[in-house]
């Protein structure tokens, strides 16, 4: 467990350094992907919910500090996002179709992006509908779409990957 | 019921923990952990960022270089039309005095005759050019008309060996002849020594001969020395036109040319 965890720590930190030191070469009209939430939601996927919504909540604060951006926000949202998100990847029977993934990263990435945006528009006179719209739903389509593209991959054994490291045995099967 | 509620209970405790840190986020250590986050994200990512900028440095570079040599063309292309404007005024004035009735001509290419030095015009019979008309330009005698095409002609330059014409001292209005000298300059020979020649005086068009009418530049004395025998002196030189720059001349109708 020690070694998941960390190997798992590892993952994390390499993702926060390309997205916070690289993310100018990933943008797309000023639009970037969110790496970390898609990390956190292919823990979800493999581990659990809670497993997520724990990585979301690092990883979120991770980023928060190293942005110099207030702490808390992005852990706050991620974690929300992941964990409610994080729900429907446990009811998919069997693995999850490549539009199913499509919807989850689009709708997990808003909700994140919606949270954040509640305290960024603070003390500001900007629109936060506007910033719904210009800021919040191009990131979650650019991250549901790079999301998608990681888990429609191919692997060596022919299967798609449904979470970041695949359990042997869920915890539906231990009870 | 725990064991369902335990999910919930986390995201809630998480959410309340994140709370806490968002409001305080003034606290002093919470801004004591984001300043030396900071330092050490803008430390770290320094050798990055000169990757980052040596990538768009040298997109950069190769937008700017296409934009100097897109701008170097054009500024020689306006360099250009700037002097022929120029040239173009100097003969427009210089076809306004003029007491004659000139041809414009642009010389398109060096004459193909292999015996004679001379230039191609693009005028020509249908513009009224004959053979033996002179051809000056806006500084002085270039030389004249030996062979007419509908529309071009060709010109046997003054520097061509073959080619003489009847000259005047401006000053001792001493009659000589005109030839083409060393180095790409004139001759102005048969003026006796009793005859007083100074380096810088002019030499003009006598009229004699019937081809030059009288009073156009022909060059500047550059170099006098007596002849061996001591009778003449030899004299050499500059012409009034820079042959090598030719790119427009006039042509002197024949018919307008006092007799």
């Amino acid at each position: 467990m020690t070694v998941d965890f960390l190997r798992l720590a590892a993952i994390g930190g390499l993702l926060l350094f390309i997205q916070v030191g690289f993310g100018s070469l990933l943008q797309i009209g000023g639009v970037r992907p969110d790496l970390l939430l898609i990390f956190s939601l292919m823990i979800a996927a493999g581990r659990g919910r809670q497993a997520g919504l724990i990585a979301g909540w690092l990883s979120g604060l991770m980023q928060d500090a190293v942005s110099l951006s207030y702490l808390g926000v992005y852990a706050l949202g991620r974690s929300t996002a992941v964990f409610w998100t994080g729900i429907w990847l446990e009811r998919c029977e069997g693995q999850p179709k490549t539009w199913v993934w499509l919807v989850l990263f689009l709708i997990s990435s808003f909700t994140q992006e919606a949270i954040v945006d509640i305290f960024y528009v603070q003390g500001t006179d900007l629109s936060y509908s506007s910033l719904l719209f210009r800021s919040a739903f191009p990131t979650a389509v650019y991250t549901a779409l790079s999301g998608v593209l990681w888990v429609a991959l191919p692997r060596p054994t022919g299967e798609k990957r449904k979470g970041l490291i695949v359990q042997k045995r869920s915890r539906r099967d231990l009870r | 019921m725990l064991s369902l509620l335990r999910p919930y209970l986390l995201w809630l405790l998480a959410t309340i923990l994140a709370l806490i840190i968002i409001l305080a986020n003034e606290s002093p250590p919470a801004s004591a952990i984001r300043s030396r986050s900071g330092a050490v994200t803008v430390t770290g990512s320094k050798p990055f960022a000169r990757i980052l900028d040596v990538v768009s440095m040298l997109d950069e570079n190769r937008k700017l270089r296409l934009r100097l040599a897109k701008m170097s063309v054009q500024l020689a292309d306006e360099s250009e039309c700037r002097f022929e404007n120029q040239r173009l005024r100097e003969m427009l004035v210089f076809k306004a005095k003029s007491r004659f009735e000139l041809i414009p001509a642009e010389v398109v290419g060096i004459c193909p005759d292999p015996v004679i030095r001379g230039l191609l015009v693009n005028a020509g019979a249908q513009d009224g050019v004959s053979v033996n008309s002179a051809v000056v330009g806006t500084s002085g005698v270039v030389g004249r008309v030996f062979r007419v095409n509908p529309t071009s002609a060709m010109i046997q330059l003054l520097l061509d060996p073959n080619m003489g014409m009847a000259g005047r001292l401006k000053k001792g209005r001493e009659d000589g002849i005109v030839q083409a000298g060393p180095h790409g300059g004139l001759r102005f020979d048969g003026v006796p020594t009793t005859a007083k020649v100074d380096v810088g005086d002019s030499v003009l068009s006598s009229g004699i001969g019937g081809i030059f009418p009288e009073g156009l530049p022909i060059g500047v004395v550059n170099q006098v020395r007596p002849s061996l025998d001591g009778w003449l002196w030899e004299i050499d030189l500059a012409p009034a036109v820079d042959f090598e720059r030719l790119e427009e001349v006039f042509i002197i109708r024949e018919d307008s040319v006092d007799g």
